[in-house]
């Protein structure tokens, strides 16, 4: 895994394409240039961080559509979209399916590169919370199941009394089961456990939405 | 041709002189006499004979049967000699007829044909007096009489009778003969047309009730009975206006004219009777349309000049004089003085119309041009020139119909002001439509120039700067920056209010302009272009503007039409005729065009759509029609519409 933030360009005009490729690379990203959608959704997948210079009018799919493929393949990219000419609409719709920014051409280049960077930081921090929470899920797999309806129950706050009565077991057993799984998730108190379980999603009983 | 063989019996009595003479020729012992009257018949064309009526062998034939038929008389003495020589046609029927008639009686006459020795056929009149020894004949003689004129006279007066009665038969006019007591004799054809009656209901019936109350007709042909000329020397020059009436009650206008004819049954009055409501409405047309003419010409509506070829003379009806200001009479009365007063600018192209069209070829000419007025302004005359044709050879006459069309004119060329305002303003309206678009195509290459600029900018700021790299750079930004202004340049060309300005065009290029200027549209709509480019076509005359104007209509409609649709598809096609027009076509893959619009969607406010002001497609129309091109639209069998315009390669006329 690298660091180092990666930057897509995708613009069907290869005189734009290539100029603000080349700007970029004077500024000294990382930058591969697209001339579409289709062409950029072939590439595999940024393992650091990395954002896409988006222009809204492709031919063939639309920017705009390109941003929805990419959220419906759980592969959300950090996106500034660029365009010549741009409606309140688009850039309303555009801005709630989480892009960071929206550029009139022509662009200044420090408006583009500070965006760039917005968009690199909130990917970086997007990356950082997905790799958090990679961690955690490992870390919840490796309870036993009866641990994990321990944990279901603890994060709802239920005294070890009333949790034994719930799992039909003495309250001695469940503060042993508690004990590992504070051991096991790496959490330093009840409030770190109770966080960790609404970031897991956790019901009542143990399980995750993701099963 | 029949051969009379009527048979009589001879007023001659068998003891005439004649028949005298012929027996004391047998004898042989002519009397001083007989002697006498065989002189006198020798002297005549008729030939003598006697033959024995056992063996029909001639006994004596008189020397003028040489003439007669071109044989010696001993020829005529050789057995069997007369049946020999009469036409083959005949022989059967005159042998026959003379043994018999001979057996049967005293005396007889008949005719038949005989050969001459030239060939020739001869009709004879033979008149025959059997003598009888026993009761069995023993003699017969008589006289052969050429009579072939009569016959051949006979034959023409029977073919010249045919002729007639088929002339009569077939005349053009009724012909109806009248007994002097007013009975009808005889109709034509013509007649029991023009009646309505069949001739056997006609002859014997009265000839009044053809033309019942008219006793002035009866008067008449009472006159020209009795008279035999109703005035001096009439000979059927006479004609009275009659009404005839048919047998179903309808009457007619006719004329009759009536000539006495003197016949073997008395006298006989001919009528001729003619129809004459055709003629009688052809008149009344002319004398309507002569009074119309007359109006118009003295109202001033036109103005009509009659021209004198010849003499240059001018005669005016109308007022010309009051149509340009003068007084009356003033204007010239001379072709001379009239072409004076055509724009200088007109005149030579009239006046040789006149002459190569009108006097040269003989036919009629129209023609407008400009004449001055007495204060000096122009008006404008539109005149129709036809020659006055009588017979051949160059016309003497000819008549000019004038019309002021001044006010037309003036109209027309505001219409044409209007026209071009109102494309102007559909031209920036539709420019209102395609901001975006313009600004988007705008936008690329500036963003393009500013990304490169600070590229540079940031190359230059290093401590090595690339210098390849940096004019790189700034090639990329001159190539961008042109093709900024040439966005700017076909803005500022659909902006121009100017004149109409009429180049060299090539079609396909045009075409593609409109495609780059509505790119972005197209994309944005996920519209598929389908480009159909004929190669090496030549350039036609045409404003580039204008024609782009159209074809960008012709896109945005096709846009339009297909809005919302998936696997939208617009087909752009230039194509060359092989009469050297150019056809456009813009072929979409919408709902095609509602049956209801296809008359009107040229017409001004005929948008089919919501919020559509309807004039795209009217003004389209009137720039294809000012380059003398056409335009329409179609559905396609596959579904969508086709709208196509044509231009000829000169760019014709208008403006």
């Amino acid at each position: 895994m690298t660091d180092e933030p990666a930057v897509f360009v995708v613009d069907d005009d290869p005189s734009v394409r290539r100029s603000v490729v080349r700007l970029l690379e004077t500024a000294g990203l990382r930058v591969e240039g697209f001339g579409s959608a289709e062409a950029f959704l072939e590439r595999e997948p940024p393992d650091g961080p990395g954002c896409v210079v988006l222009d809204v009018r492709l031919s063939g799919m639309s920017g705009l559509d390109l941003q929805r493929r990419l959220m419906a393949v759980g592969r959300p990219m950090a996106i500034v979209f660029i365009t010549g000419h741009g409606d309140v609409p688009m850039t309303v719709e555009a801005m709630k399916a989480g892009a960071v920014d929206f550029l009139l051409k022509p662009f200044d280049d420090e408006a583009l590169l500070a965006a760039i960077d917005r968009a690199i930081e909130r990917d970086r921090v997007r990356l950082r919370e997905h790799q958090a929470l990679e961690g955690l899920r490992a870390r919840y797999d490796r309870l036993t199941p009866r641990q994990q309806q321990v944990f279901g129950w603890v994060a709802t706050g239920l005294p070890n009394k009333q949790i034994a009565a719930q799992l039909g077991t003495g309250e001695k057993n469940i503060k042993v089961h508690r004990a590992r799984v504070m051991a096991t998730m790496q959490a330093g108190s009840l409030a770190d456990l109770v966080r960790q379980a609404e970031r897991l999603q956790l019901r009542p009983g143990g399980s995750t939405p993701h099963g | 041709m029949p051969t009379s063989t009527k048979a009589r019996p001879t007023t001659d009595p068998p003891g005439s002189a004649v028949g005298q003479a012929s027996r004391e020729l047998a004898d042989a012992e002519p009397t001083p006499r007989a002697a006498g009257f065989r002189r006198v018949l020798e002297a005549t064309r008729i030939v003598q004979w006697e033959a024995d009526a056992r063996t029909w062998a001639f006994t004596y034939v008189g020397p003028q049967a040489v003439r007669m038929l071109g044989y010696p008389v001993e020829r005529w003495y050789e057995p069997g000699f007369w049946a020999a020589h009469v036409h083959a046609d005949d022989r059967e029927r005159v042998v026959r007829f003379r043994e018999q008639a001979a057996r049967e009686r005293e005396a007889y006459e008949f005719e038949y044909r005989m050969i001459a020795a030239s060939g020739q056929s001869v009709w004879v009149h033979d008149v025959v007096a059997v003598d009888r020894v026993d009761g069995a004949p023993a003699v017969i003689r008589g006289f052969l009489i050429d009579v072939s004129q009569r016959k051949r006279a006979e034959a023409i007066a029977r073919a010249s009778e045919a002729r007639l009665r088929q002339l009569i038969e077939q005349a053009p006019d009724a012909i109806i003969a009248v007994r002097s007591e007013g009975q009808i004799a005889f109709v034509n054809r013509q007649a029991e047309r023009m009646f309505g009656y069949r001739r056997g209901e006609l002859v014997g019936r009265g000839f009044e009730q053809l033309v019942p109350g008219q006793p002035d007709v009866q008067c008449l042909m009472a006159t020209v009975g009795q008279g035999r000329s109703p005035e001096a020397g009439g000979t059927g020059d006479d004609t009275a206006p009659i009404t005839g009436r048919c047998r179903d009650g309808r009457t007619f206008p006719a004329e009759i004219n009536f000539s006495p004819l003197d016949t073997d049954e008395g006298l006989v009055i001919v009528s001729t009777i003619r129809d004459i409501s055709e003629r009688l409405t052809a008149e009344t047309a002319l004398r309507q349309s002569e009074e119309r003419f007359r109006i118009a010409a003295t109202l001033g509506a036109d103005i009509i000049a009659e021209v004198d070829i010849k003499t240059g003379a001018v005669e005016w009806f109308g007022q010309v004089d009051e149509a340009l200001g003068y007084e009356r009479g003033e204007f010239p009365r001379t072709f001379d003085g009239w072409a004076g007063q055509l724009h200088p600018e007109d005149r030579e192209r009239v006046m040789a119309e006149v002459a190569r069209e009108v006097v040269e070829l003989r036919r009629g000419l129209s023609a407008e041009f400009r004449i001055r007025a007495k204060d000096g302004s122009y008006r404008h005359w539109s005149v129709r020139v036809a020659p006055r044709l009588e017979g051949q050879g160059r016309p003497t006459r000819f008549v000019v119909v004038c019309s002021d069309v001044t006010e037309q004119i003036v109209a027309r060329a505001e219409a044409l002001q209007h026209r071009d305002a109102l494309a102007h303003v559909a031209r920036v309206s539709s420019l209102g439509e395609l901001t975006g678009t313009l600004a988007h195509e705008l936008n690329q290459p500036l963003a393009a120039i500013l990304s490169d600029a600070q590229a540079a900018i940031r190359l230059l700021d290093r401590d090595q700067p690339d210098v390849p790299q940096i004019r790189e750079v700034i090639r990329d930004i001159v190539a961008d920056d042109r093709r900024a202004s040439a966005i700017i340049q076909r803005l500022r060309d659909m902006m121009r209010r100017g004149t109409v300005v009429r180049e060299p065009v090539d079609l396909c290029q045009v075409v593609r302009e409109v495609r780059e200027i509505m790119r972005s549209g197209l994309v944005t709509r996920g519209i598929t272009v389908v480009p159909d480019f004929a190669g090496d076509l030549p350039p036609v005359v045409a404003d580039r503007i204008q024609i782009q104007q159209v074809v960008v209509n012709l896109v945005t409609n096709a846009m339009q039409a297909m809005d919302g649709l998936t696997n939208a598809r617009l087909t752009l096609g230039v194509r060359g005729r092989e009469d050297a027009w150019q056809v456009v076509s813009v072929a979409d893959t919408g709902p095609g065009i509602a049956a209801s619009a296809v008359d009107t969607m040229f017409e001004p406010f005929s948008s089919s759509r919501p919020g559509g002001l309807g004039m795209g497609l009217s003004i389209s129309r009137s720039i294809i029609e000012a380059h003398g091109g056409k335009i329409w639209a179609e559905n396609r069998l596959d579904g969508g519409a086709t709208v196509c315009f044509g231009l000829p390669p000169d760019g014709t006329t208008g403006g």
